[in-house]
């Protein structure tokens, strides 16, 4: 595969807008990652467009930007879409297919839990209510309590740091501290899940434009955001080792093999940003990235490692539980914060890296989607590296 | 069921597979219908065509233990909306079978949060959930405290 560079990104502010056009939001995104990339909707030779919704194709929504005849690829992973796409157009500049291609995600989201204002046929998921994640979480977490003595306290601190971190970013859905009394204080969701360690529901896009070397040596200043593994998994055989739901052995298997592509390991990342859709699905991921080892995981979070200024800073950006969860676009803002975060550009949320001298290795991780077997669906994980020079 | 009642009694799919349970009848009592594959011996809930380790085309229905202890747990405040039948709130549970096979459902009993445990022997039940938009009578599987 023929090198992939990160040339642009974009993003809608995260938030609640439900009186806005999805084509307003798509096209704002789509319009900063343009700008960002010194680029014009017409050098787009090919776009992704990624939601979760029926009907809600990038068709409709990539048109007002100009009729350039530019095909578009609908692309629907649950919350895995934003990623998906964004691998899909890597893949397609990596193998020649075109120059400049377009990741975008959006999403329009009811408020609530996900699909529980949808009637559904009578099966034994529907009327036992096992489509609710937060329960799914729910389990999850109860899992890591009972073998690894996680506590709802520790739960409670990466809720605590991922708000934190969102206070200083301007496209975060909720920009304010959540002690860690509040966050254990908040509305009981799904024991022991309180409202606080759940990420929102949300409405956004976000956009990634991506290009070959060539297009790199026109575009790019001098700073080159480089793709180094792109690594995807579906449901893995895991045996009755780990508990079903099965959170771990998808991403154990994906980073892995992500770190074999990249020819690194999870100690030469300088940031990750992880899909902490529920504070304890954090925990697991520090783990199953290999952060640190299995059962050590509410360790990391208790001793600030994973906070902006620690050892690994993890979710700077403020993770789905502060930036927002707009399904489909949450995989592509991954993308964007770390180009952000490896470009210097983070503001008060920057990482200074493990030189201290500015990150250069970042890490995003999305899953999603949940099977008729009550199972994790898909799993991406990409590894950027910045550098000075074209490879 | 009593043979004087008209509409059939029809087990909830599983997974999107029907015949994931047995209901009760003279001959048996209410089980789980499982998979286990003839090749290399794997457990599946429900049973598929194909083994899920070793994908050989060799899954022999095998009624599953009625008993099993919980894995792991979730009481649900949160409303699952309107397809949902049961009181709430209510718990989610990961029930480990002696096979190995994990099962996901509900209790169809209120307990205590302080009464629930990993390890909670749990026992098979069998809960009229009403009738499906053709007036079948619907049933499906849940656990209670063995």
């Amino acid at each position: 595969m023929e090198p992939v560079y990160i040339l642009g990104v974009g993003m809608h502010p995260f938030g609640r807008y439900p009186d806005k056009l999805i084509s307003d939001m798509v096209e704002d995104a789509v319009t900063d990652a343009l700008k960002d990339a010194g680029l014009a909707w017409q050098d787009i030779e090919l776009a992704y467009a990624a939601n979760g919704q029926p009907g809600q194709h990038g068709q409709r929504f990539l048109r007002g930007l100009g009729l350039s005849g530019v095909p578009i690829i609908n692309v629907e992973n649950a919350c895995a879409g934003g990623s998906s796409a964004f691998f899909s157009a890597c893949m397609a500049v990596g193998a020649g297919a075109a120059d400049v291609a377009l990741a975008v995600g959006y999403e329009q989201m009811a408020r609530g839990m996900i699909g529980a204002n949808m009637a559904r046929p009578m099966t034994h998921e529907s009327v036992n209510g096992l489509f609710a994640m937060p329960g799914m979480f729910g389990m999850v977490a109860r899992n890591l309590m009972h073998e690894h003595g996680v506590t709802a306290r520790d739960l409670a601190l990466v809720s605590v740091k991922n708000h934190h971190n969102g206070v200083f970013n301007p496209r975060a859905q909720y920009r304010m501290e959540t002690p860690v009394e509040d966050v254990l204080a908040s509305r009981m969701i799904a024991d022991p899940l309180t409202l606080l360690m759940c990420a929102p529901t949300t409405d956004g896009a976000a956009a990634v434009v991506v290009g070959s070397r060539r297009a790199a040596a026109r575009y790019a200043n001098g700073v080159y955001i480089r793709l180094v593994a792109a690594a995807q998994r579906s449901e893995p055989y895991a045996g009755t080792e780990v508990s079903r739901p099965d959170i771990r052995t998808m991403t154990m298997q994906a980073s892995r093999a992500a770190y074999e592509q990249g020819g690194l390991g999870p100690e030469d990342l300088d940031l990750v940003e992880l899909h902490d859709c529920f504070a304890p699905a954090e925990i697991s991921h520090y783990e199953n990235l290999g952060l640190c080892a299995v059962g050590d995981g509410a360790k990391l979070v208790r001793e600030g490692a994973t906070n902006i200024e620690g050892r690994i800073p993890v979710n700077p950006s403020g993770g789905l539980l502060s930036k927002g969860h707009p399904i489909s676009a949450t995989g592509a803002a991954q993308i964007c914060e770390l180009t952000w975060q490896l470009r210097g550009e983070a503001g008060q949320r920057q990482v200074a890296g493990r030189s201290g001298q500015g990150p250069t290795i970042g890490l995003a991780h999305n899953p999603g989607g949940i099977t008729a077997s009550l199972s994790f669906a898909h799993v991406n994980v990409h590894i950027l590296k910045r550098e000075d020079a074209l490879a | 069921m009593t043979s004087s009642e008209k509409a059939p009694a029809k087990p909830l799919t599983t997974a999107g597979r029907p015949g994931a349970f047995m209901l009760p009848g003279a001959a048996a009592p209410a089980a789980l219908l499982g998979g286990h594959c003839r090749s290399c011996g794997a457990y599946d809930f429900p049973r598929g065509r194909f083994c899920p380790r070793c994908s050989a085309a060799a899954m022999e229905e095998v009624p599953l233990s009625t008993r099993g202890n919980i894995h792991t747990w979730s009481t649900v405040y949160q409303d699952p909306g309107p397809s949902f039948v049961g009181a709430k709130p209510f718990t989610i549970v990961t029930v480990e079978l002696p096979e190995g096979v994990r099962v996901v459902s509900t209790l169809s009993v209120a307990m205590p949060p302080e009464e629930l445990r990993v390890g909670l022997p749990l026992v098979l039940d069998v809960v009229s959930v009403g009738s499906d938009a053709d007036g079948n009578d619907c049933y499906d599987f849940r656990f209670r405290p063995a």
